[in-house]
Formats: C-alpha cells, structure tokens, sequence
C-alpha cells in the first residue's frame, strides 16, 4: 500500500540465549494505513506484544532487530534514542494492557494526561491542562475538571483504561499502538472502550494497531487481520475473510477452539488444537506448524512456507495446500452425556451471607469521640458485601456455572463454600450435613469430598514441590492407598488428566501453563471428590489450551460423577460446560437457570447486556444490537436497597429499583429471574445468539 | 575462562571453601599461630608489619596475626549461633504471625515493636548483667537482639504466600497449620531470609564485640575480631594495622557467608536449574 502510515517489512527480532539464537519474529511483513484497525492476533509466545515494542523502540539492549519498520517513510529500526523519544507518545501513541499498574499512582490524574504536551509541544501547564481537560472529555469520562484533580486508585479499572487513552491521543497522534487494552477489563467495560476505540478512529482517522488474543475482540474492532504464530505471520487479510474464510491451518484450529454458546457446543466437545508451541531456538524444519496440523504430509517438512495469496485481494496465508483444505476436524467423537436431569441436591445453601470491612478508598481518617470525651482516630471504612444472602443448589453429577464481573463476588462464593473463607451467617448444607459452622478441625469429610481448582497455572503449585509429590500428598492425607503403592496411584492420575507418567518427578516451572493447569485438576482429583469448585479455570490459558483443559473437565466429569461450581466471567465458556447458570451481580443471584433458558430470552437485564457485550469472532455479529451499561462500578453500601444493578441498569423503571428487592419471576420450573419488569416486559428483549432456539437445545 | 567444570554453582564452592578455610583456621589456631596470642612485649609495643609480625603488634606488643587467628574462634562461633538463635525464634514467631494474622498477628509484633525500641547494648546488658558473663549467655543476647527484624521479615515474606493458591489447595484437602507453615510456605520464604541471615552473621560479631568491650563477654587478654578493633579504635591514627587485621578476616566472613548463602539459595531453588526433560 502506498499510503501506510506504519510499514513493517520483513522484520525479524533474535535473542541469544545459551542453547541458541532464539527467533521471537521471523520476517513480518504488513501494513497499517490511515483510518485503518489492525489487529495482530496470536497467542503468547506468538510475538504480538514484540511487534508493538519493536515499533516504538522499547525492546531491551539484548533484542537483535533486523528488517524494517517505516513510519511515515521514517526508518525505525536503528533509530537514536533522541529521534525516538519525538515520536514516542507525540506522533504514535501507546496503551497498554494492565491500567492498573500503567498509571503513577503518585501523580494526579491531570498531570499526567498533561505530561507529553509539556515535553513535547512545549506548552505552559496551564494550556497543557486545558488541553488535557478536553482529552479526558472527549474520551467519555464525566467531570474532567474534577476528576484531573484524581488520583489513579480513586477510578475504575475501565476509567484508568479511558484515562490512559487520554494520555495516548492527548499529543494528537497519527497512530495508536494498542496491547491488549481491554483484556484486564470486564466484558461490558471492555464493549464501552471498544465502542471509543472505533469513534476515535473515525473522528481523527487514527490508524491503528491493536494487539490481542481474543478473536471476538478482533472481530468487532479491525479492518484487517494478521494471525501470528510463532513469530511468523500465518495469515493475513481482510476481517471478513480471515474470520469467514479461514485459510490457514492454524486460523481454523484458533476458530473451532472457541467454545460457542450454541446448541452444538452442547453436544460435542470443542475440537482443540494438538501438540505443544514449538521450541523457537530450534523450530521444526518446513512449516512451523506442520507439528499440530492435521492436514500436515510430508512435503510439509521438506521446505519453509511462504505467504500464498488466497483468493480474495490481500488475503495470504502461509501454506502451500491451502486451497481446498476442508474445515478443521471435528472433536473425537465421544458424544458429551446428556445433561444430568435433576438430583437430589449434593450442596445447598441457605442465605449464605460473607460480609467483611475494609478501608474506604479515599476515606482517610475520621475522628470519633472515645466514651464520649477522648478524640479517637478512626479509618473510615466500609462494608462489602461480598456473598448476600445466596441460596444455590448443586446437584450430584451436574455443572452450575457462575457468572459475574470481577467484584461480583463469585471467587468469594466458590471459597465460602468450601470453607476456606468462614461465612458470616447462613447455611452450607454438603450431603445434607450443615458445614458452615463446623470448626476447621471437623471439616475432614468436607476437605475428602470437595476440591478446588484454582485460576492461576503458576501460584497454584508449590514452585518447590515436585509435581508428583504435590498430588501425593493428597493422596496420602484423605485416602487409603498404602504408600507403595502410591507412586503408581499418582501415575495414573497424571494419566487421566493426560499427562505423561513421568511428569511425576518435574517441577512446575518445566511445564506450560495448560499442563500445571491439568496437574492442578489432578490434585484435586487425588482425594477423590464428588464435588470441585473450578475457579475461573481456564481464563488464564490461551485459546487453544482452554479448549483442551475444558473437554478435560467435561469428561472428568462424565467418567467420575463429579459435581462442578464453576465459575467464570466469559459466558461462552460456561454457556459451554454448564448445565444450569447462575448469572451473579455485587454478591447477588440475579438470575439462575437451566442453561439453554438463561441464554435465551427472558432475560434479566443484566444478563442481557453480559450476553449482548460478548465478543463474537463471527463476522456480521459485531453488528448486532447492544445494551450499553452506564458505569462500571457496583452500588455503594448506601444503595443496596432495592435492586443491586440500579445504579447500572439501562432498563431501570423509577425509584421502585433503589427502594424496593424484586419479586422472582418464575418463567419456567427452576428459571428465576429478579427484576421489577412485568415478565412479558422481560420477554421482549431480542436474543442474544441467533443460533440458540430457546427450546431446541433440550 | 572457567575455573569451574561447567555447570558447577561457583558462589555455592567458592562460598563453601572460604567458609571452611575460615573454620579450619579456627579450629588449628593454637598450632599455627607464630606466637602466643596474649604473650607481650613491651619493647615492641605498636609495631608495624615486619617479617617478624606479619601484621604488626598491639599496643601491649602481642602480635597481631596471632591474636587474629585466635579470635576467629570466638567470634564465628558468637556470629553463627547468635544468628541460628535469631533465625530459632524469630522465623516461626514470623511464620505464624504471617500466616494467622488477626490477634496472634498483632500480639507478637506488638512484642517485637517492644524488643525494637531497647538500644541493643541495653538489651546486652538487661540479660547479661544481673547474672555472672558466660559466652552461651551473650549468644543468646545477641540472637534475641536480631529476633525483630527475623520476625518483621518472615512475616512480610509469608503474607504474600499465604496468599497464594497453592496454600488455599493445601488447605482444601485438610492439612493443619503447622505442615502448611514447615512444607508449603517456609521452603519458598527461605530464600531472603537466607540472604538476611548471612549479613547479619557479621552484626553479630560486632555486636558481641561492643559487649565484650564493656566487659560483659570475651574478657581480656581473651582475643574476639570485635574486641580487638574495639581496643584498637583509639590508636586508629597511630597504628592502623592493629585494627586492620580482623577487620579483613571480618570481610572475608562476610564475602563467605553471603556467597554461601546466595549460592545455596540457587542451589535450592528448583527454577534456577537447568530445564531438564
């Protein structure tokens, strides 16, 4: 293209490391033009964030880079410190993923949106100030005046995101480079930034270069798309035709890895990528991804591949068979057992209530009056309700799915009920025993038959421990396998999870995230519980990986009868696994029901904007209509009367939301939803996914 | 150029050959020694180096070098097992008050607050002066003198884990407290306590020294590195010398232990290994 702003060509970026020169990116070639979103898709390991970095200049002294990358016909590469720093946040501007640690929590938030105009256009304070105000303005945040005069820990996560954008289109860039900027964000935070994002563009004809994993994102934000794996661009192309019309290998497998909240996803697993990421100091000979392909022959391995054009003007892919390649395979052909018809419950709970105090954000320090004379000083703190007043129940053999931002309090949840956290009141009754009030030292039965898997692959396991030893452990202290015969108990539980037998004696740094995730999943498999608590168990592995780690648990729990609460805050997920829903909001249940019901109208208002604000990676999708949240931010201690989404909601009927708690509507045995609106009223919403027949998923 | 076979940790052998040179040297000192370590010699009061004392004399005229290697004797043995004492009481208050917060949390470090506001020297002489010096005495002085800062450190390390998910899975399947605190987090708060500990070996030996100076320790014409540059202050000016000597053997400790300690630390940690498969 003639007219790219930012021009990459053939850029390649090496480390040396002691085994080798290690490729992190191998000629990648592509262009971002005016006005135009570029999405860098890939999963980490790919060299996404390496592009972005490469770009502005921040890779380390130790990073080798090669080929070039223009700006406006400026050479980047090898370009001096001095040069840099011009162009750096004053003709491309940055964001990055994580607001929360992106921002000096030191520094007022006006300061430093006003920063880059006083080093780079040299204006006074006070006109850096006025321009800054109007920055935050046009970025959508309320009260710029007030709030330039903020610190960062006083905003949400989804205003310091705003703030940070601020700060990037303050200096009237001509390009925003973008990593991850909604990833750390909840969903319908993430649909209010992308929507900016795109008015953004279109007003000042950004050209943009936005990084992610999340192939929902993509499809909603970019003209085009680059499918990065292994450092090597695999496909690029128009969104409609990568999306639509996969050519790569590599893109299909990505796409059928997605867990879809459809009624297929209710019936056969998720087809998920084999194999491991390949060793970049010594990649496979051929195609860097012939390893995992399953349309991979041998003329795969006998020459590197090249980008091929595939059809449509500007869509390439780097393999040669592409044309005529069929859809990915689909998953083995065990069918998922039909979901468990309702049981007896295993776990109940009554009004379970975990209440806790902490300081007030700003709140400094107040002083009260000991026994009325003596001046005390007090921290003003306040209530959090964490869990309030929660009736659920699980059945032997069944998946509920939890959903809710973050805040909404379902971690808390999940480890309330198994007693990690002690509840403030109500019941916890497991096979019909009430634990909640049980001391720690008569929990033993609780501690054999309920089990938690944690989120987080790297703090889940003792980076100390052999791995075997961890599930060992288990073994010994809640079952009666005789200590010689331990070793093998271990071996086949690695078996079950589908690891090697001999993973047993490595340590949990010499595993990939999926593997510490599935040895995880073994240990807590090792007491042999009927009951896990899964705590967002798959949000922190890639795409691919996910898939894997979720069929895994789906025939788990098919082969052990195990009960899941699982707990999540991507709704295709659990829309996935689960067989009823229980959608959470500010330590409340605001609907719950079977999962084909919760998925499909009525809604309740907020499980409608969760669904609406759901990234599809289908084109056409992101057209759809969407309910836009106010805020971001769940009700203070003061307006938790009424409804707890008053504050929020965008269907809010009058002063009936803030005063008084919902009647349940019942719109069918065991679908309940709270909410003010007459039921028909509810009914009215459009459905979310076209593809889900409220009944036919029965 | 290596001196070390690939692969070998070089802090964790030269660490371990210097720590155990030092102690050799201690233990050997009556024999190796070229003189007696309280012989005087007023005619050669404050001599410098010569061939004849390899690091001068004292202002009685005892030789330096001699005094030098008797003292290592004291005072390893005061900086290693004052600091074992501190490490004894210190990380397990630290685990537990880390581990458990609340009231057990704040009991204990209210109590170290205590401990922390006394001048170590006064917290010497509380223990030591209504009951008759002995050496096992002064170690345990000076070991609860550093008990605080163990505890203030190991509590602060032990926050952060008892937060982590591998602790809430222990946990879950039903272990008590005490395997939690010994198996689960002690072995990953090791390490900067470790390194704590190593420089604290040092402070340790001065400390005992400043006792030892106002007469509640090793007592003249008893040698101890921290007494001898102690009585060496006020000749500063005159005769470096006298002061200098253990004050090298002091540095060599202090490169010993701490490169014994990181090279431990390394050795123990399973990341730091070489990927194996």
């Amino acid at each position: 293209m003639a007219d790219a702003l930012l021009s990459f060509d053939t850029l390649t970026l090496a480390y040396r490391t002691p085994r080798g020169v290690l490729r992190a990116l191998d000629g990648v070639s592509f262009d971002v033009a005016a006005g135009e979103t570029v999405a860098v898709v890939g999963e980490s390991g790919s060299g996404k964030s390496s592009v972005a970095l490469a770009t502005m200049g921040l890779l380390g002294p130790e990073a080798k880079v090669t080929g070039s990358v223009r700006f406006e016909g400026t050479e980047l590469v090898g370009l001096d410190e001095r040069a840099r720093r011009e162009l750096r946040g004053r003709a491309i501007g940055m964001v990055f993923q994580d607001p929360f640690t992106s921002l000096n929590p030191s520094l007022t938030i006006g300061e430093q949106v006003a920063e880059p105009l006083v080093y780079h256009q040299g204006l006074s304070r006070a006109e850096a100030h006025q321009r800054a105000l109007a920055a935050l303005g046009e970025v959508g945040l309320p009260g710029p005046a007030e709030l330039a005069t903020a610190y960062p820990h006083q905003l949400s996560g989804g205003m310091q995101q705003r703030v940070l954008i601020a700060g990037a289109i303050v200096c009237d860039p001509r390009i925003l480079i973008l990593d991850e900027p909604t990833t750390a964000l909840d969903v319908t935070v993430e649909a209010q930034i992308l929507d900016l994002l795109d008015r953004l563009r279109r007003d000042r004809g950004l050209g943009m270069l936005f990084i992610t994993h999340n192939l929902g994102v993509v499809n909603r934000i970019a003209d085009r798309v680059c499918v990065l794996y292994a450092g090597r661009v695999v496909e690029i192309g128009t969104k409609e035709a990568v999306l639509a019309r996969p050519s790569h290998p590599y893109t299909k497998g990505l796409l059928a890895s997605l867990p879809r909240p459809s009624v297929e996803g209710a019936t056969r697993r998720i087809a998920p990528i084999p194999g491991r990421f390949p060793d970049l100091v010594h990649p496979p000979a051929g195609c860097i991804f012939a390893t995992r392909c399953p349309f991979a022959e041998e003329a795969c391995t006998d020459r590197a591949q090249v980008l091929v054009e595939a059809g449509d003007a500007g869509h390439a892919a780097r393999c040669w068979k592409h044309a005529g390649l069929p859809g990915w395979p689909e998953a083995d052909d065990v069918p998922r057992a039909a979901r468990a018809a309702a049981t007896e419950p295993l776990l109940r709970t009554e009004n379970l209530t975990k209440r806790y105090r902490r300081g007030r954000l700003g709140g400094g320090i107040e002083w009260t009056r000991l026994a009325g004379v003596i001046p005390w000083p007090r921290a003003r703190s306040e209530t959090v309700n964490a869990v309030d007043g929660i009736s659920i129940e699980i059945g032997r053999g069944e998946v509920v799915g939890l959903v809710g931002e973050s805040g909404s309090g379902k971690s808390t949840l999940g480890r309330t009920v198994l007693r990690l956290i002690d509840p403030s009141s109500g019941s916890i009754m497991f096979d019909g025993a009430d634990v909640a009030k049980l001391p720690d030292d008569a929990l033993q039965d609780l501690r054999k038959r309920a089990q938690i898997v944690f989120q987080n692959p790297d703090s889940s396991l003792n980076p100390r421990r052999r791995v075997g030893d961890a599930i060992a452990r288990a073994v010994a202290l809640q079952t009666s396998v005789p200590r010689d015969k331990r070793r093998a108990h271990v071996e086949d539980l690695l078996d079950r999870v589908g690891l090697p037998r001999a993973y047993y004696d490595r340590y949990p740094h010499q595993l990939s995230g999926g593997e510490k995730q599935r040895v995880g999943i073994a240990r807590a498999l090792a007491t042999a519980p009927d009951f896990i608590v899964c705590d967002e168990p798959v949000s922190a592995l890639d795409v691919s990986v996910q898939a894997t780690v979720l069929n895994l648990l789906d025939r788990l729990r098919d082969e052990l009868k195990l009960s899941y609460l699982f707990i999540s805050h991507d709704l295709s997920v659990v829309a996935y696994i689960a067989d009823r829903i229980a959608v959470m909001y500010s330590g409340r249940i605001c609907e719950i029901g079977p999962a084909e019901a919760v998925l499909s109208p009525p809604y309740h208002p907020y499980t409608q904007a969760l669904l609406s604000a759901v990234p599809l990676p289908t084109p056409g999708a992101e057209k759809r209509a969407r309910v836009r949240l106010r805020g971001d931010r769940p009700p203070s201690e003061g307006q938790r009367s009424g409804c707890v989404f008053h504050t929020r909601c965008p269907r809010v009927i009058g002063s009936i939301c803030a005063t008084t708690a919902p009647p349940v509507h019942e719109p069918r045995p065991g679908h309940r939803i709270a909410c003010h609106l007459p039921l028909d009223e509810l009914m009215r919403a459009p459905p979310a996914f076209d593809d889900v027949p409220a009944e036919a998923a029965e | 150029m290596r001196l070390l076979p690939r692969g070998a940790n070089a802090k964790l052998v030269v660490g371990g050959v210097l720590l155990l040179l030092l102690i050799a040297v201690a233990a050997a000192a009556p024999w190796i020694a070229p003189y007696r370590f309280d012989e005087m010699s007023i005619l050669n009061r404050l001599k410098p180096p010569s061939l004849r004392n390899w690091f001068g004399t004292d202002e009685f005229g005892r030789d330096v070098f001699s005094r030098t290697l008797m003292g290592a004797r004291l005072s390893l043995m005061m900086g290693f097992a004052a600091t074992a004492v501190s490490l004894a009481i210190g990380v397990p208050l630290g685990l537990w008050a880390g581990y458990r917060r609340g009231r057990v949390d704040e009991i204990i470090m209210r109590s170290t607050d205590v401990l922390l506001s006394f001048p170590p020297i006064m917290l010497g002489l509380l223990m030591l002066a209504v009951t008759p010096p002995a050496l096992w005495k002064l170690i345990i002085a000076v070991g609860i003198v550093y008990v605080p800062s163990t505890v203030r450190l190991t509590r602060s390390v032990t926050l952060d884990l008892a937060g982590e998910e591998f602790v809430q899975a222990a946990r879950a399947r039903g272990e008590g407290t005490p395997y939690i605190l010994r198996a689960e987090i002690l072995p990953n708060a090791w390490p900067p306590i470790m390194v704590e500990a190593s420089l604290r070996v040092t402070f340790a030996i001065l400390l005992g020294a400043a006792l030892s100076f106002i007469g509640l320790g090793a007592q003249p014409p008893s040698s101890d590195w921290g007494l001898m540059i102690s009585e060496a202050r006020p000749l500063i000016d005159r005769a470096p010398w006298v002061a200098l000597a253990p004050g090298i053997a002091m540095g060599i400790t202090v490169v010993a232990v701490n490169l014994l300690g990181d090279g431990l630390r390394e050795a123990l940690d399973p990341r730091m290994q070489k990927k194996g498969g």
